[in-house]
C-alpha cells in the first residue's frame, strides 16, 4: 500500500502527459464523426505526419551538428506551427480527396475509403523518409534535468508544456466552439446537416474547417508527443490512432468535453495499469476499456442517448 | 462518378438497360460464360487448376498457386461477413490465427497432443464457430463504426497475447506454463493425414487447399441462394426494414459471424500444417489488409470476385520480386490502364503516344541543355545467367525504357521530390471535371508517375506494394465501389 | 457431338494459354562447370529484412553484404560474385517463398541469410531438400544448430551464450544484486532475457521480469515502478537504439540513476549515444561480433561502412564475415573441380579463414567455434570494450 501511495503522483504526472496526447487525437475523431458519423482511419496518420513535420523542422533549425539557428523558444513554436498548419491543410485535402465524393455513399464505402487512406499515408511516409526511428532532439530546445520536484514528483519541462498547452488549445477549442458562430455552424451541422444547410449554413466549407481543426490539433499532439517520448517512425499512428479512438468513445463519441475527459482518463488508466499491473498487458488493455465502455455504457461517458432516427 | 441517387420512376424506366448487361467482347464472354451450367462452370475451373502441378516441377509456382487457394477461401469466408450480412469485422484475420494455433496446439509435441487430422479439422471448426458466436454477440449492439473499431481491437489483442501467453501463472504450477510459444512461435507441427495418406510436399497441400476451396465455393453459393442469403441481403441493405419484416435479424449477424469464422478457422487449420509451424507475425494487420483488399477490389458480396481478388492480389506481388518482371507489369498495367479507362478510345492512345513523345523531347532538352548529361542509370541490368525467352524479352524492355527515362545521379531525392508533387496532382487530376485540360495535363503527370516508378517505387517493392493497395482502395470506392465483379449499389430516393 | 466441343473449348482454350504461360515462366537451366574464357560467376543470394519492422537492421547488413561482394571481386579478379538481394522481412512466412524461388533457381550456390531465428525454421527443409548452403549472420537460438541441419551455419554465437556472459558480468563484475529485467516481446530479446532472468537467480540476484514492445513510446510509467522496485540496473532485451536510449533518458529524468544494460541492437554510437544527449552514459550494450573499429586489418572496411552506412552498428560486420565465407568456399570449390551447390556446402563446413581479423571455423552443427561475446560501455560518449 505504501509503495502504491509513494508511486501515485509521479504515476499521475505520467498518466497526464500521456492523456494530454490522446485527448487531442480525440478530439479529431470525435469532430469528424460528430460532422460526418465517419470514423477517420487516416487521423492516427496525420498525427503521425505532424510529429514528422516537427522533426524535420528540428532538424533544419536545431540540426545535430551545431548551434540552434534560432533560440530554443522560437524553434518550438515554429515546430508547433509548421505541423498544424501542415496538418490542417492535409486533412482537408484527404477530405476533399476521399471522403466528400462518398458522402452519400453507403457506410461501408467511405470506411474503406478512410482504411485505404491510412495504408497510403503511411507508406508514402515509409518510402520517401524511409523505415526506421526518428528521434528528437529535445535536450537541445530544453535541457533534460529542467524542471520542478513537488516532493517525489519530478515534473520535467517537456511534460509540464505538454499539459499546457493541451489544456490550453482545449480551452481554445471549446471557446471556438461555443462562444463563436463558426463554432455554432459546426454545432448545427452536427445535429442536422439537411437543417443546417436549409439554414442557410455552408456545409462543405464547415466540414473543411472541422478537419482542418481536428487535423491541426492532431499535428499539435504528433509534435508534443515527439518532444516528450522522442521516437517518431512511420506506423506510430496506428497504435495512437486506436487510443485517440478509444478514448473518444469512452468520452462519447461527438462530445467535445468528452473527448477531452476521455483522453485523460484512457492516459491515467494506461499509466496505472503499467505501474501496478503489468507493462506487459498494456495494449490488451486500453481494448478491454473500449469493449466494456461500448458494451456497458455505449454513449460514453458524457454522451448523449443514441437514437436512431427512422 | 457520385452514387446514383435515383427517383422511383427513373429508376423503373431504367430497367432495359440494367438488364442488358456489357455489350462489346466483355458482353459477349460474359454471355458465353454464364450460359455454361454452374456446375460444369466450377469442374472446368477446377481442372484447370489442377492441372498446374503436373504441367511445372517448379515448386515455388505451386506454391502460390497454393496461396492463392488459401487466400481465396480466407476471402470467402470474409465475403460472407462483410459482403453478404454488411458487417465490417476487422478482426478476421484473429480468426484465421485461432484455427491455426488450435491446429498447432493439437497436433505437435508441445503439450503431446496428437490428434488425427479429421478430428483437430472438425474440432478448431466448431471452436471457431464459438469464438465467432462469442465475438459477434456484443456485434449486435454496436453500430456499424464500433464494430470495425471493437474487432479491429480484437484483432490486435490477439496477437499480442499470442506473443505474451508464454509466461501464465496458474496456481498449481510452480513455474509460469508456456501455451502459445510466445514470439518464437509453435514448430514442428503434424503433418495432414487424410485416410492414411500423409501430405509431405507442396502439391498434396496444393491439392487439398484447392478441394477445401470448391467447398467453401459450394457451400456459400448454396447458403447464397437460400432463405439465409436472402434475409442477409435484405439485412444488408436496410436492417431496420428487414426487422420489421420479421426476419431475426440477431440471428441473422450471429450467423454470418460463425460462419465466416469457421471458414478462417479451418483455412488456418490447413495453413499451420502446411507451413509446419505457427507465429503470431502470421496474423497480422499486414494480412488483414491483404484479405480486405481481395475482397472490395473483386468487389464486397461476389463469388467469383472474391476469388479473382485473391488471384491478382496473391499473384502480383511474386511479380514484382523480379525487377525486370516488375517492371513489365506496370508499364503493361500503365498502358492498358490508359488504353481501356479513357473514353473515346482514341484519346486514350493519343495519351500514351503523347506521354512517349514528351519523354523523348525532355531527353532532347537534357541534351541540348546538359550536352555531357550522360543519362547512365545506376541500375546495372544483370546481363548474365538469365536464359528464360520471358526473361530476355522483359530484359530488352528495360533497356528501352532505361533510354527514355531520365535518370538522375543520385535516384532517392529526386525521386522522393517527384513522388510528393505526383500525389496531390494525381488527386487533383482525379477529381478535375473531364475535358481538354485534363487530357493535356495527363501526359506530364503519367511521365512523372513513369520516373517516380524507376527511381523509387521499383526499388522499394514491398512499401510500394502495399502504396499501391491503398491507393487502389480509395480509388475504388470514389470510382467503382463494386469492384470488379459486384453488383453496382444505387441508393432509390 | 458439337454442342460438347463448343462446352470444352473455353475451357480446353484457357488451359493452352496458362500452359503456355507457366511454361514461360521457367527458370534458368543450371550453368556448367566449364569455365569460359571470362571470370568465374559465383552467384548467391542475400536474405535480409530490406522493409518492415526490422529494415533498420536489413538495410545495415545488405550495405555491409555489397562491400563484401565488392572487395571480393577486387581482389579475386578470375571470380565475379554476384550478390541477389531479396528482401524477406523478419517474418517466417515471408521468407518462405522467397527460398523456394532461391531453391528453384539453379544458378544460385549459396546463401547468406536468413536473418532471423524464425525465418531460419521455416525455410530449413527447403534448403536441405536443395542441399543450398545458408551462413546466416543474426539468427542466434539455440535450437537451430541443434536441429539435424546440414546446411545451416551461423558466424555469430548463439543466445545461449550471451545470456550466461552478460548474467555473470552483471553479476559478478558490476555486482548488482538487483535487476530489472525487459523483454521486448521480439523472439531474440524474450529467448536472451529468459535466459539472463535464469543465471541472475541461480547466483542470487532479485530480479523483476516484464516486457514492452517495441512500438512503446513512453516508458515513463514503467520507470516510475522501476523506482520503486529499487533496481540497481535494467537489463533491456531489445533491438532497437532508440528504445534503449529512451528508457535511460526517461531514468534520469525521473533521477532514477542507473546503468541500461542492452543486447547488440544497441551497439549504434549515432543513436544509442549521440542521440541520447548524455543519458546513455554508462550504460552497456553485449554484441556478437568485435568492435572492429578497433582491428587493423578491418580499418578499409570500417572506412567504407562510415561512407556507404553511417549509422552502423553491429549487425554489418557479420554479415560481411558471412558472405566473405560463402564467396570463399565457392572459390576453393572451383578449384577443387566442383563448383556446384555441393561442392560449396562442402567448403562451408571446412572453412577456416580470417576475415577483418577474425578466425571462422565451423564445428559439425554449424556453430562457429571460439565466438564469445563482448561487452561495451559507453565512456565519454563512446563505445569502449570492457569485456573480455
Amino acid at each position: 500500500m505504501e509503495e502504491f501511495l509513494a508511486q501515485l503522483p509521479q504515476q499521475l504526472v505520467n498518466g497526464l502527459t500521456l492523456g494530454s496526447v490522446y485527448a487531442l487525437i480525440a478530439l479529431g475523431y470525435s469532430m469528424v464523426y460528430g460532422i460526418l458519423q465517419l470514423l477517420n482511419f487516416a487521423h492516427g496518420d496525420v498525427y503521425m505526419i505532424g510529429a514528422f513535420i516537427g522533426f524535420l523542422v528540428m532538424s533544419v533549425l536545431a540540426p545535430d551538428s551545431g548551434t540552434l539557428l534560432l533560440p530554443a523558444a522560437l524553434v518550438v513554436m515554429l515546430m508547433f506551427v509548421v505541423a498544424m498548419l501542415g496538418c490542417g491543410l492535409l486533412g482537408i485535402g484527404i477530405e476533399w480527396f476521399a471522403y466528400r465524393p462518398l458522402r452519400n455513399a453507403p457506410r461501408i464505402a467511405p470506411l474503406i475509403s478512410a482504411l485505404g487512406m491510412s495504408i497510403l499515408l503511411q507508406n508514402a511516409v515509409q518510402l520517401t523518409l524511409t523505415a526506421g526511428f526518428r528521434v528528437y532532439r529535445t535536450d537541445k530546445l530544453i535541457p533534460l534535468a529542467a524542471g520542478i520536484d513537488i516532493g517525489s514528483v519530478h515534473l520535467s519541462a517537456v511534460r509540464g508544456l505538454v499539459i499546457a498547452s493541451a489544456i490550453l488549445m482545449m480551452i481554445g477549442l471549446t471557446y471556438l466552439v461555443r462562444r463563436t458562430k463558426l463554432g455554432k455552424a459546426m454545432r448545427a451541422v452536427a445535429i442536422d446537416r439537411e437543417a443546417a444547410a436549409m439554414m442557410g449554413v455552408d456545409v462543405n466549407q464547415v466540414i473543411m474547417f472541422t478537419f482542418f481543426i481536428g487535423s491541426a490539433l492532431a499535428g499539435a499532439a504528433g509534435v508534443l508527443t515527439g518532444l516528450v517520448f522522442t521516437r517518431v517512425w512511420h506506423t506510430m499512428g496506428f497504435n495512437a490512432g486506436l487510443k485517440g479512438f478509444t478514448a473518444a468513445v469512452a468520452g462519447g463519441i461527438g462530445n467535445i468535453p468528452g473527448a477531452m475527459l476521455g483522453g485523460m482518463l484512457l492516459g491515467l488508466i494506461e499509466a496505472f495499469a503499467v505501474g501496478f499491473i503489468s507493462p506487459t498487458f498494456k495494449e490488451s488493455i486500453t481494448f478491454f476499456v473500449l469493449v466494456i465502455f461500448l458494451l456497458i455504457r455505449p454513449r460514453g461517458l458524457l454522451g448523449a442517448r443514441i437514437l436512431q432516427k427512422v | 462518378m457520385l452514387p446514383d441517387k435515383f427517383g422511383r420512376d427513373e429508376w423503373a424506366a431504367q430497367i432495359d438497360a440494367r438488364r442488358a448487361g456489357p455489350s462489346g467482347l466483355a458482353g459477349q464472354i460474359l454471355a458465353r460464360w454464364s450460359a455454361i451450367p454452374l456446375a460444369w462452370r466450377l469442374i472446368g475451373l477446377l481442372a484447370v487448376a489442377a492441372i498446374v502441378p503436373p504441367l511445372t516441377a517448379n515448386d515455388y509456382l505451386i506454391r502460390i498457386a497454393g496461396t492463392i487457394c488459401l487466400f481465396a477461401t480466407l476471402a470467402l469466408g470474409l465475403n460472407v461477413v462483410v459482403g453478404y450480412a454488411g458487417l465490417l469485422d476487422l478482426g478476421y484475420v484473429a480468426f484465421y490465427g485461432l484455427g491455426a494455433y488450435a491446429y498447432a496446439l493439437l497436433s505437435s509435441d508441445k503439450f503431446n497432443v496428437h490428434w488425427p487430422s479429421w478430428a483437430s479439422l472438425l474440432f478448431i471448426g466448431a471452436l471457431s464457430v464459438g469464438f465467432g458466436l462469442l465475438l459477434g454477440s456484443p456485434s449486435l449492439r454496436l453500430l456499424g463504426d464500433y464494430l470495425a473499431i471493437v474487432t479491429l481491437g480484437f484483432g490486435l489483442v490477439f496477437v499480442q497475447l499470442s506473443i505474451t501467453l508464454d509466461r501464465v501463472q496458474v496456481p498449481w504450477e510452480p513455474n509460469p506454463i508456456d501455451i502459445t510459444g510466445g514470439s518464437n512461435g509453435l514448430i514442428n507441427l503434424d503433418q495432414l493425414e487424410f485416410l492414411g495418406f500423409e501430405l509431405t510436399n507442396v502439391t498434396h497441400y496444393f491439392y487439398v487447399l484447392l478441394i477445401w476451396l470448391a467447398v467453401a465455393l459450394l457451400v456459400i453459393y448454396r447458403m447464397n441462394q437460400s432463405r439465409i442469403g436472402r434475409a442477409w441481403r435484405s439485412m444488408r441493405e436496410d436492417p431496420l426494414a428487414a426487422e420489421a419484416m420479421g426476419m431475426p435479424t440477431k440471428w441473422l449477424k450471429l450467423l454470418a459471424f460463425a460462419f465466416g469464422a469457421a471458414i478462417a478457422g479451418v483455412s488456418g487449420g490447413i495453413f499451420a500444417a502446411w507451413q509446419g509451424g505457427v507465429f503470431p507475425l502470421n496474423f497480422g494487420t499486414d494480412v488483414l489488409i491483404t484479405i480486405y483488399a481481395m475482397v472490395v477490389l473483386g468487389g464486397v458480396g461476389s463469388l467469383g470476385g472474391a476469388v479473382l481478388g485473391a488471384g491478382l492480389l496473391a499473384f502480383v506481388p511474386e511479380l514484382l520480386r523480379s525487377p525486370e518482371l516488375a517492371r513489365v507489369t506496370f508499364y503493361a498495367g500503365l498502358g492498358l490502364g490508359i488504353l481501356l479507362l479513357t473514353r473515346p478510345r482514341r484519346t486514350g492512345l493519343a495519351t500514351l503516344a503523347g506521354v512517349i513523345g514528351f519523354g523523348l523531347a525532355l531527353r532532347l532538352v537534357m541534351h541540348i541543355i546538359a550536352p555531357d548529361f550522360q543519362a547512365a542509370p545506376s541500375i546495372s541490368v544483370a546481363a548474365a545467367s538469365v536464359s528464360s525467352g520471358f526473361e530476355r524479352a522483359a530484359q530488352s524492355f528495360g533497356i528501352a525504357i532505361q533510354q527514355w527515362i531520365i535518370y538522375p545521379t543520385n535516384l532517392t531525392l529526386p525521386g522522393n521530390l517527384a513522388f510528393l508533387i505526383l500525389i496531390p496532382s494525381l488527386m487533383g487530376l482525379a477529381r478535375m471535371r473531364s475535358g481538354r485540360w485534363k487530357a493535356a495535363l495527363r501526359i506530364p503527370l503519367l511521365y512523372l508517375l513513369a520516373f517516380v516508378w524507376e527511381t523509387r517505387l521499383s526499388v522499394e517493392p514491398a512499401v510500394t506494394r502495399l502504396l499501391l493497395i491503398g491507393l487502389m482502395l480509395v480509388l475504388l470506392m470514389i470510382f467503382r465501389p463494386q469492384g470488379l465483379l459486384g453488383t453496382k449499389r444505387v441508393e432509390i430516393a | 457431338m458439337l454442342y460438347l466441343s463448343k462446352r470444352l473449348a473455353s475451357p480446353m482454350s484457357l488451359l493452352i494459354v496458362f500452359g503456355l504461360i507457366l511454361t514461360a515462366c521457367q527458370p534458368a537451366a543450371a550453368p556448367t562447370t566449364e569455365a569460359p574464357s571470362g571470370p568465374v560467376e559465383i552467384k548467391i543470394a542475400f536474405f535480409s529484412p530490406l522493409t518492415g519492422g526490422a529494415a533498420f537492421l536489413g538495410t545495415e547488413q545488405l550495405a555491409f553484404a555489397r562491400l563484401a561482394v565488392e572487395d571480393f571481386n577486387k581482389g579475386m579478379v578470375p571470380y565475379h560474385a554476384t550478390l541477389v538481394e531479396e528482401d524477406t522481412d523478419i517474418t517466417p512466412d515471408k521468407a518462405v517463398p522467397v527460398a523456394e524461388r532461391t531453391a528453384a533457381d539453379e544458378t544460385i550456390l549459396g546463401v547468406v541469410g536468413p536473418a532471423g531465428s524464425g525465418q531460419v525454421e521455416a525455410t530449413a527443409e527447403i534448403f536441405e531438400t536443395a542441399g543450398l548452403a545458408h551462413v546466416s549472420p543474426s539468427a542466434t537460438r539455440p535450437s537451430l544448430a541443434t536441429a539435424g541441419n546440414k546446411t545451416f551455419f551461423r558466424v555469430v554465437p548463439n543466445d545461449d551464450v550471451q545470456g550466461p556472459t552478460d548474467a555473470n558480468y552483471i553479476a559478478d563484475e558490476i555486482g548488482a544484486k538487483n535487476v530489472y529485467v525487459l523483454d521486448d516481446q521480439e523472439s531474440y530479446g524474450t529467448n536472451l532475457a529468459d535466459t539472463v532472468d535464469k543465471v541472475l537467480k541461480q547466483k542470487g540476484v532479485t530480479t523483476t521480469r516484464a516486457s514492452v514492445t517495441q512500438a512503446d513510446t513512453d516508458f515513463s510509467s514503467l520507470v516510475t515502478t522501476i523506482k520503486g522496485s529499487g533496481a540497481e540496473l535494467v537489463f533491456f532485451a531489445g533491438q532497437i537504439p532508440s528504445q534503449g536510449a529512451l528508457l535511460a533518458k526517461q531514468l534520469k529524468e525521473q533521477g532514477v540513476d542507473i546503468p541500461v544494460f542492452g543486447g547488440d541492437g544497441f551497439f549504434s554510437s549515432k543513436e544509442y549515444i549521440d542521440d541520447a544527449g548524455g543519458a546513455t552514459e554508462g550504460s552497456y550494450a553485449s554484441v556478437f561480433f568485435q568492435d572492429i573499429r578497433g582491428i587493423a586489418e578491418a580499418a578499409d572496411v570500417a572506412k567504407a561502412a562510415d561512407a556507404a552506412f553511417p549509422t552502423w552498428g553491429n549487425f554489418g560486420p557479420p554479415t560481411y564475415a558471412a558472405t566473405i565465407v560463402v564467396l570463399e568456399a565457392a572459390v576453393r570449390a572451383h578449384k577443387a573441380g566442383n563448383l556446384s551447390r555441393a561442392g560449396v556446402l562442402a567448403e562451408v563446413a571446412k572453412t577456416d579463414v580470417k576475415i577483418l581479423g577474425v578466425p571462422f571455423k565451423f564445428d559439425q552443427n554449424g556453430e562457429v567455434i571460439g565466438a564469445t561475446f563482448y561487452i561495451s560501455q559507453v565512456k565519454d560518449s563512446k563505445f569502449v570494450q570492457v569485456f573480455p
